[in-house]
């Protein structure tokens, strides 16, 4: 165990508070001291079941802290705990009257990741033979570590001071720090000759920040929250290369020259898998009002997001939403809600290399575009909600809400087809104490023209259209390309879904729960395709807790999924 | 789980010593480690409560002063006094007149008759008892509580806390034990595979969840990814190139509390991407099984394939090549797919 000299410093200076406190009239302190040890072992699967246990395979000393102290006008909290070196917290919690308040929080945990990534990837096509021939997928793991995992690091404070008794006024300052270290595997994709992918260690070494500073009120029951934050986000790490292999043909290795002049890239090193450098900006200002009767409340938003790697691109929200919130009775609730915001995102223009550059029918500078962001949109909700409450145990509720998705200047789309998109919820809901529980729910969604990426998304059949152009057949490559991007979507015009959920307590030791969802949506609008899907997910569990200690919990889920669209063989291979 | 002892330091004659073996099959709560003895006093402290339910004052009772109730509940009002509760009835002007009638109501109906009925208890759920907690806990926070979900499925401020017990200890159990009380399927899903840390106490329900209604309604439409990009922000962008479910909603692709596939995925790859893009290139070709063939661009490597071959191969993990999913600024590849690939 290794205690840092801060956290000492820290305990002996609460130690002291409440030795202080301990002397005055009134004063109420209470301390407990841990000490004990605890051992793990995992046979098999810890990746899985010990995602964020840290596995020492030897009994570790644990211990925790916890002391709290009150008088009429100060209180004093701190709970710190360690089991071992990749697990701790440390929480203080303090109070002055109703003046000032502090809350500081540490958390450290160990997060495992899972084992070599890339370890089925070593294999290759079947000539008509059945022997070994054509293309191949191959890995190649540079570096031999592959105990991937990093060390999660949290620290949260809050600081919060009256201002004014009267407007109820404080000042509010937030802070908050994650901080990950460690070593994850950093996977490179050699596209052109042969799939070869490399896979290197890495460094892990993250860190965000955030600082919140605002103002809330509370007065004759109006209450108004206004909050700025900057947000930041760094991988410190030194970028890691890769050698991306030289183009050639995939199966007999030749043409390297027309390979190579497909790509933006090849044959040298070049960084990858790289996290982005971000910071953001926002400003939220928040009201509520009303009684135990009426509640209505809004929001105003605006932000904005940086990619500091990337010049003049960013993310601008602006945007509030209103609720309305009513008691129409002891047993009935109305809700309503809107929502009405535009985000922009700025377009980038991509200036590709010409294809095929120096070829026969080569030159062709037509691959400059400029990247929309589908984040770009207009975006208009409202929906009301009603729910009654039969009896103590029974709760309905049916909900209706239409929303408009606007994306402006989005390529391939007009302001005519914007997505419309009207809802219907309905659920029940029973619970008997403790014992049973159940709810029931089926939602409905229509959606005229969903959403459908500017760049396509499917590869559709269509070798049989092509002529040569440019007097040259390897056009052959990029016009098999337009064609199998198609623009059409795989969203939903018609979309069911149906949920069932139940829990019952055989004791206050075993319980049971299943559940069974149902989904079933369809997009039969398209011009040339049909899109189809059926999810039908049973599960039924088990829990037995003996103590809060223990827990054991069995459970059995039954996935089936079913898809029906366009599929294309390999485009490749005609 | 070895044993550990546990040195109450306020009161020093408790010292025991816990002791227990085993494998460790599923995460400790430490903290209900330290607390058998709060158990036992929430019972009995429960004990003197319960029968003390009631359906409130008469509008003529009178206010009798907190030492005629210490005359029967001296053992509730010992240790009372010195609870964050307590404290601010006695220092807080608005509250130390009445004390304990500040939230049971008048008592002197209660005293002449020696009914429990006849005085307000908060254990009795109702418009009365709740409007006792919120006339004080009336800020942004709890405004919205009579709206929330608990409050329209009838559980009251009581089902989950204590009022006469030290700050602290205000909670009934600690979460997330109290939460599954009720949400048992989420305390299932807490103990799949793939799942956020709350069993292991990294992360509380109310991290995420704003227990006492309202927030959820106070989050934009285009923001719902931000209580996500809180701890995640790596995942936000801008990027150059966008992976469009990113930009809509993570729960596409996620499910938050537990799932059987890795990183919290809804869905296993590739049938979660297969849901969008329905075919890719070469996922067709049937493939080998093979000990051994050589790479054409590096004669002398030796590769194994420990497959079925090429179509379990493409047919794995979409995110092996496109590992970028969330987002790149830097291209792909190919000219003519513009760079959109996320393999970088």
């Amino acid at each position: 165990m290794r205690l840092s000299g801060k956290t000492i410093l820290s305990v002996l200076t609460f130690l002291a508070l409440t030795v202080s406190l301990a002397g005055r009239a009134n004063a109420e302190v209470k301390m407990s001291l841990w000490l004990g040890g605890n051992y793990t072992d995992y046979s098999d699967y810890e990746r899985k079941v010990g995602e964020f246990t840290h596995v020492k395979n030897d009994p570790y000393p644990e211990g925790a802290f916890h002391l709290r102290g009150m008088t009429e006008n100060v209180y004093i909290d701190l709970n710190t705990a360690f089991s071992d070196n990749k697990n701790g917290k440390f929480d203080i919690d303090y109070k002055f009257k109703d003046r000032f308040s502090m809350k500081v929080n540490y958390q450290l945990f160990e997060r495992q990741l899972q084992f070599d990534l890339l370890e089925n990837m070593n294999a290759r096509e079947m000539l008509e033979s059945g022997a070994a021939g054509g293309k191949m997928i191959s890995h190649e793991a540079l570096d031999s570590v592959s105990d991937y995992k990093y060390d999660s690091h949290t620290i949260e404070s809050e600081f919060k001071v009256k201002i004014s008794d009267k407007y109820g006024l404080n000042f509010v300052a937030a802070h908050k720090m994650i901080m990950q270290k460690g070593t994850e595997q950093k996977i490179s994709t050699t596209h052109c000759f042969s799939c070869h992918l490399s896979s290197r260690s890495a460094e892990v070494n993250r860190w965000s920040n955030q600082v919140n500073v605002g103002l809330e009120a509370n007065r004759s029951n109006v209450y108004v929250d206004y909050k700025f934050s900057y947000r930041t986000f760094r991988s410190n790490a030194d970028d890691v290369s890769f050698y991306y292999d030289a183009a050639r043909h995939p199966v007999n290795g030749g043409s390297a020259g027309e390979f190579s002049s497909r790509l933006l890239f090849d044959d040298g090193y070049y960084v990858g898998d790289i996290y982005p450098r971000t910071e953001k900006f926002s400003n939220k200002f928040k009201f509520k009002t009303g009684n135990d009767k009426r509640i209505l409340s809004g929001t105003f938003n605006y932000s904005k997001t940086m990619n500091d790697a990337v010049e003049d691109l960013d993310i601008v929200v602006v945007g509030g939403t209103v609720n309305y919130k009513m008691l129409l009775s002891p047993k009935m609730w109305l809700f309503a809600s809107g929502a009405l915001s535009k985000t922009i995102s700025n377009d980038i223009r991509y200036d590709m290399p010409a294809w095929r550059e120096g070829g026969t029918g080569g030159d062709l500078d037509i691959f400059d575009y400029y990247r929309a962001s589908s984040l770009d949109r207009l975006y208009g909700r409202g929906d009301v909600q009603g729910i009654m409450r039969l009896n103590s145990d029974t709760r309905v509720s049916l909900l209706l809400g239409y929303e408009h998705t606007r994306r402006y200047d989005y390529p391939g789309l007009t302001s005519e087809t914007a997505s419309n998109k009207y809802y219907g919820e309905s659920w029940v809901r029973y619970r008997n104490g403790l014992k049973s529980s159940l709810y029931a729910s089926y939602r409905l969604e229509l959606t005229d023209e969903p959403f459908t990426n500017y760049r396509g998304l499917f590869e559709a059949l269509g070798r049989g259209e092509l002529t040569a152009e440019n007097g040259a057949p390897q056009i052959y490559y990029y016009q098999r390309e337009d064609l199998k991007y198609q623009n059409v979507t795989t969203l939903p015009t018609i979309e069911h879904e149906i949920e069932l959920r139940g829990t019952y307590s055989f004791n206050n030791r075993v319980s049971m729960n299943g559940s069974l969802k149902l989904s079933m949506d369809k997009n039969n609008d398209l011009d040339n395709v049909e899109i189809e899907h059926t999810s039908m997910r049973p599960n039924l569990g088990i829990n037995y807790m003996p103590n809060p200690r223990w827990s054991f919990t069995g459970g059995y889920t039954y996935v089936y999924d079913k898809s029906r669209g366009p599929i294309t063989i390999a485009m490749f291979d005609g | 789980m070895l044993g550990g002892v546990v040195w109450n330091i306020g009161d020093w004659n408790r010292i025991y010593v816990q002791g227990g073996g085993g494998i460790l099959v599923a995460t400790k709560r430490r903290r209900d480690l330290r607390r058998p003895f709060a158990a036992v006093l929430f019972f009995l402290f429960g004990l003197l409560v319960v029968p003390a339910l009631g359906s409130g004052p008469p509008p003529d009772a009178e206010y009798i002063g907190a030492e005629t109730c210490m005359d029967c509940h001296d053992d509730v009002g010992e240790a009372f006094w010195n609870t964050t509760h307590g404290h601010l009835l006695k220092s807080s002007g608005k509250y130390s007149e009445n004390l304990c009638e500040s939230c049971h109501g008048p008592g002197s109906a209660h005293v002449e008759e020696g009914d429990a009925e006849l005085i307000l208890n908060p254990t009795n759920k109702g418009e009365r008892s709740e409007d006792m907690c919120l006339s004080c806990h009336s800020d942004g926070t709890f405004m919205e509580w009579r709206f929330s979900s608990h409050a329209m499925g009838d559980i009251g401020c009581t089902d989950c806390h204590e009022a006469h017990v030290p700050a602290g200890q205000i909670l009934k159990k600690s979460t997330p034990e109290l939460c599954y009380d009720c949400h048992q399927n989420v305390r299932a899903d807490f103990f799949l595979p793939s799942h956020h840390p709350v069993a292991e106490g990294k992360l509380g329900c109310e991290s995420c969840h704003p227990i006492h209604g309202g927030e959820n309604q106070w989050v934009m439409g285009q923001d719902k990814r931000e209580l996500c990009f809180t701890c995640h922000p790596s995942k936000e962008g801008p990027f150059v190139f966008e992976h469009d479910p990113v930009n809509e909603e993570c729960s596409i692709c996620h499910q938050p509390h537990g799932s059987i596939a890795d990183n919290l995925l809804v869905q296993s790859e590739p049938t979660l991407c297969l849901n969008c893009h329905s075919m890719h290139f070469h996922a067709s070709i049937p493939g080998i099984e093979s000990d051994g063939f050589t790479s054409p661009q590096d004669p002398s490597r030796t590769l194994s394939s420990t497959h079925d071959g090429f179509k379990e191969a493409m047919l794995t993990k979409c995110t092996q090549c496109h590992t970028q999913v969330h987002g790149s600024d830097l291209p792909s590849q190919s000219i003519s797919g513009g760079g959109t690939s996320l393999t970088r």
